[in-house]
């Protein structure tokens, strides 16, 4: 849940998703879920010529189990608190 | 639920483009306002019938169903075992045209035109509908228990919930139906007339479970079109339980829709006139088209009343409305209406099953998820996002000083971690050092004021000359005290008292206490969190000596009490070396009672010199990059890196402590300072020059206490005689001891003697880029406040030795801000940092020629 | 709890019905429909479905009908701009042409990786995984 935690934080954020298959979709995230579903409005995609199908496509929902990586700007993590949370979650597993 | 039959395999706007005639649409609405005056009917008796047994339904079995809908999930789909389900996966087992097979006209032209002929015959059929069904259920009852409902519908227009009722109850139906069912896929059929003799023939093949389907389906869905009723079976299928259930829940939905006459056109009507549901269909396209087209206003779209209309109508009306205005040329508006029709073609032609999954539906699948998120302790599973969100309402409320608070949102920036003054962002530390620098300058003014007129005229001489209209009395050189070298040095710092040595903590040593008071912290922030409320007495007791137990346990793991000699380093720096120690420094304070801060303070400056950045400082810069090795420029970048990490997160703590002290404690930290460390080895690296600017500047404005710094204003009183006295002992000793250095601790001079070659011509002459030029005047900053903060706290006499110990680097710098050839912000930066110091003293480098 | 919607499936999927979506599989179909139901799963209903082929910037369409997709085979969902789609620069073509070209592209490129595998394999490289396998 650590993660799910976290990417709450980023809504209303641009971030770009890139999927296994290689596609990256760079957007402002409306909605996250536990199983970290991505919901992107106003997406662009980078190129645009490899993945013509995308092209009218204005918003979308990304399942999580496909994403590779999500980028975001450093600023909107803070870093201290997540080795916080990190430890509280490590605890709470030791349980 | 036979909705489903009628989904037209043709894309909305293919079949728009298909080129639906006017007359098409015509019929097709007709067969619209057929169908839902049906429903109407249908519906009608459901409503008010089925209010009761559909709200149990909703309420008391609603986690019962979720689990039916996962295993009939599991089953439809086979379970996960299934790997390779991903690349083989099938559409569908029938060829890709069956499809068309099974709607027959619908795709034959795949225009929305021919939809008509489905629609047509529905107000004959309906009846047929209803009674064919009871007809059916009542064949297959002698084989299944299906049958036994039949009778006891009262009358088919208010049968279809009883049937409902009936079918959810039953536990023995279940899915092996669904698996037989494809086989019974009908061929087409000749729509009107050969409706009803087809459903016999589906019949046999699907058993029971099938039946109560098609029943249910019949008739509770508006069933627009029988002779459709043929793919039933096989849309069934793909259908699953869930599937009827939304359907249910979609007439069962009697806030919102209350009456029949509502229920009806919710099914075929667009999304935009169905007030409840703003979250589906089109409305914001919709929004955008008239957005797009104001000049058209209420387009066809917006107008559609309850059913979609001929587009022979449309245009007729935009006509008319075309005719009227007023706008641009009439090609655009041509272009612009026709993109508005197809668009609203398109809207249309997708609007057809809209709501099928209604808004209960949505709430139902939303609920079972929210319970799945719901936890008692919000902090436990979500820490991150509600410590994070609500620091940043705190930081978006006031920027105001946070006592460790107790989490209550808005009450100052508590939730324990970081805060104000913290260490969260770069620009916290930050702030303490121009909150020091400005502290000084603040000093310098009051001490310029001070001084005015008075005894500049002692100063003048030690820069030679001084231009200022009447001081024309230039003393010689002064003759600057030399005698204070080797017999200042404190005879205490030769002989420490040999006291237990141990071997210092090693670095997993370090680690695992860190981790270790890491885990405390957190367990105090998150009791301070827990505060009871303030009416328990009793349990605030306890919770304040849980609390104390817990500050106890951190003390003790900081290792403070040690003897000071005990190791080297002492076991706390050992723990404030590493970044993650000095990241936890502020936290820590802001736990720690008064009296145990001054003793780590005490300890901190008593050991300063043990410290990785000031025993292992940066060395001087170099004129030329280029001379040094790439090893050589990693370590130093590492260690620029850990002085700068040290001045951000460990120098704001140090100087709110100091800020809590009196004159006495000050002068205390300088003497210990003093004696038990070489304060001019400290003093040249940057946590060194920023500690003593804290304590000077301190001492400097507790002295002055008439006039209180308003940063602190609960130091209001005047300082003691004997603590100023104390201090000016203590602080003449500390500059003696500094003055004959005083110049090396200017990063420019220190580059420049360590300059060699063609290196040091380099730096003269100031070549050296801007970035790194203005870096280093960021740097001499630092150490001119330093000096200011010197100069303010000295007495008259030492003023003038301290001047004349700056003198070379004061006209070296005025001269070089002088120089042409420098970009005029770093020349500007050079006059004020002088100045800083100068001003301190009641001068301006103004004066100097 | 309700502030917990915007996180859940449900809450991301909701303005989506009844809207004309993509959904892209992960075995690289493309399927074009109107998005009817949904589950906590993120198992899809899409109605009026097609599965499209592109080539460059040609397509071609097939109809499939209705579809339930389970929600392991997505990778995304996205909402097609009825405006934007008709701005787009695709050309239509027929399915067979179409289906035809992409075999052909797709047999020269196993060709190439055939050839590129080789090579990689005298040098001592091992043979990794293909595009599309990353799932």
């Amino acid at each position: 849940m650590l993660i799910f935690s976290f990417f709450k934080t980023l809504t209303d954020q641009v971030i770009t998703v890139e999927l296994k298959n290689d596609l990256s979709i760079t957007g402002t995230l409306k909605s996250v879920d536990q199983f970290l579903n991505i919901r992107l409005d106003g997406i662009s995609v980078e190129d645009p010529e490899r993945h013509p199908h995308m092209l009218a496509v204005k918003n979308c929902f990304i399942r999580g189990s496909v994403v590779r990586y999500v980028r975001m700007a450093s600023r909107s993590v803070d870093t201290t608190l997540l080795e916080d949370a990190t430890r509280r979650e490590a605890k709470e597993a030791k349980k | 639920m036979s909705g489903f039959f009628g989904f037209d395999t043709a894309l909305p706007e293919r079949a728009g483009q298909g080129g639906a005639g006017g007359g098409g649409r015509q019929q097709q609405f007709a067969g619209f306002q057929a169908s839902n005056a049906d429903e109407t009917f249908a519906l009608g008796g459901a409503g008010e019938e089925e209010d009761l047994a559909v709200y149990t339904w909703g309420e008391g079995m609603g986690g019962g169903l979720m689990e039916g809908g996962d295993e009939l999930n599991d089953e439809t789909f086979g379970g996960g075992g299934n790997g390779d389900f991903g690349n083989n996966f099938q559409f569908s087992s029938q060829p890709t045209n069956a499809p068309s097979k099974g709607y027959g006209q619908s795709t034959g032209g795949g225009k929305i035109a021919s939809t008509q002929s489905r629609y047509k015959p529905k107000p004959v059929a309906d009846p047929f509908a209803f009674s064919e069904d009871d007809f059916y259920s009542s064949r297959p009852s002698t084989k299944k228990p299906a049958a036994p409902k039949a009778p006891s519908r009262p009358k088919a227009s208010t049968a279809h919930s009883g049937s409902v009722d009936n079918l959810w109850n039953k536990p023995a139906v279940s899915s092996p139906g669904w698996g037989t069912a494809p086989s019974s896929i009908a061929k087409p059929t000749p729509p009107p007339s050969a409706s009803f003799p087809s459903h016999p023939s589906q019949g046999p093949p699907a058993p029971g479970h099938i039946k109560s389907l098609e029943e249910i389906e019949a008739e509770m869905a508006q069933m627009p079109m029988p002779s459709t009723s043929t793919a039933a079976p096989r849309q069934q299928q793909v259908l699953s339980l869930e599937e009827i259930e939304k359907q249910m829940m979609e007439q069962i939905e009697p806030p919102r829709q209350p009456t029949p006459q509502q229920v009806a056109p919710q099914r075929e009507a667009t999304p935009s006139q169905v007030p409840g549901l703003a979250g589906s269909g089109y409305p914001s396209q919709q929004a955008l088209l008239d957005s797009m087209f104001p000049e058209l206003g209420k387009g066809a779209i917006a107008d559609q009343p309850t059913a979609p209309f001929a587009p022979g109508q449309e245009g007729q009306r935009t006509q008319e409305q075309q005719s009227q205005p007023i706008q641009p040329s009439p090609e655009e508006i041509a272009r612009v209406e026709e993109l508005r029709r197809r668009i609203s073609t398109k809207i249309e032609a997708m609007s057809k099953y809209n709501n099928l999954m209604g808004s209960s539906d949505k709430d139902f699948i939303t609920r079972i998820q929210l319970s799945q998120l719901a936890t008692a302790d919000p902090y436990t599973s979500d820490f991150y996002a509600q410590v994070f969100s609500a620091l940043k309402r705190s930081r978006q409320i006031a920027e105001g000083q946070g006592e460790p608070t107790v989490v209550q949102v808005g009450a100052g920036l508590g939730l324990g971690v970081g805060g104000p003054v913290g260490n969260r962002f770069g620009k916290m530390g930050q702030n303490t050092m121009t909150k020091l620098s400005t502290q000084v300058k603040k000093l310098v003014e009051n001490r310029a004021q001070h001084q005015k007129v008075a005894n500049t005229a002692a100063l003048q001489g030690a820069l030679g000359r001084v231009t200022r209209g009447n001081a024309a009395a230039p003393r010689p050189v002064l003759a600057i005290p030399t005698s204070n070298k080797p017999e200042y040095r404190p005879a205490s710092q030769l002989n420490e008292q040999t006291g237990v040595h141990r071997a210092a903590l090693t670095r997993k040593q370090v680690m695992f206490a860190l981790e270790e008071l890491y885990d405390a912290t957190l367990e105090l922030e998150q009791m301070r969190r827990d505060a009871p409320p303030p009416t328990a007495m009793e349990e605030i007791e306890v919770w304040h000596a849980r609390c104390q137990a817990k500050v106890d346990l951190i003390w003790r793991s900081l290792m403070v009490m040690e003897p000071l000699d005990v190791s080297n380093p002492h076991p706390f720096i050992s723990l404030i070396n590493p970044i993650k120690g000095q990241r936890l420094f502020m936290r820590l304070l802001r736990h720690l009672p008064h009296n145990q801060s001054i003793t780590l303070l005490s300890l901190l400056i008593a050991t300063y010199i043990q410290l990785d950045v000031v025993a292992r400082a940066p060395p001087p810069p170099v004129a030329d990059a280029s001379l040094l090795t790439k090893a050589d420029r990693l370590d130093r970048a590492k260690r620029e890196g850990a002085t700068d990490h040290f001045l951000h997160s460990v120098i704001p703590g140090v100087d709110m402590i100091i800020n809590r002290c009196g004159l006495g404690l000050v002068a205390g930290m300088l003497a210990i300072s003093a004696q038990r460390s070489d304060v001019c080895r400290v003093a040249a690296t940057r946590p060194g020059v920023a500690l003593y600017t804290a304590l000077l500047s301190k001492a400097q404005s507790l002295i002055r206490a008439p006039a209180p710094d308003p940063m602190n204003p609960q130091q209001s009183q005047p300082a003691d005689p004997a603590e100023v006295e104390q201090w000016s002992k203590t602080f003449t000793y500390f500059l003696h001891v500094l003055l004959p250095h005083l110049p090396e601790f200017f990063p420019s001079s220190v580059a420049q003697k360590a300059a060699f070659g063609p290196g040091a011509y380099l730096l003269g002459g100031d070549a050296i880029s801007e970035r790194d030029g203005l870096e280093m005047e960021r740097r001499e900053a630092e150490v001119w406040g330093f000096a200011a903060a010197l100069a303010v706290n000295a007495a008259e006499e030492d003023q003038t030795a301290l001047v004349g110990a700056l003198r070379e680097t004061i006209l070296h710098t005025v001269q070089s801000a002088r120089n042409p050839t420098i970009s005029p912000a770093r020349s500007e930066m050079k006059l004020r940092n002088v100045n800083m110091f100068l001003n301190g003293l009641g001068l301006d480098a103004a004066m100097i020629e | 709890m309700d502030a917990l919607i915007p996180f859940t499936t449900s809450g991301s999927l909701v303005d989506l019905v009844d809207k004309k979506v993509l959904v892209v599989l992960r075995d690289g179909r493309k399927l074009i429909g109107v998005f009817r139901s949904y589950d906590q799963f993120a198992n899809f209903l899409l109605e009026s479905c097609i599965e499209r082929i592109h080539h460059r910037f040609d397509y071609a369409d097939k109809d499939i009908g209705v579809l339930l997709v389970r929600g392991e085979n997505v990778v995304a969902l996205g909402e097609i701009d009825l405006i934007a789609e008709d701005m787009v620069p695709l050309r239509e073509v027929s399915w067979a042409e179409l289906e035809q070209k992409i075999n052909d592209e797709t047999k020269r490129r196993e060709r190439d990786h055939a050839i590129k595998d080789k090579v990689l394999a005298s040098k001592g490289f091992v043979n990794e995984g293909r595009e599309g396998d990353a799932y």
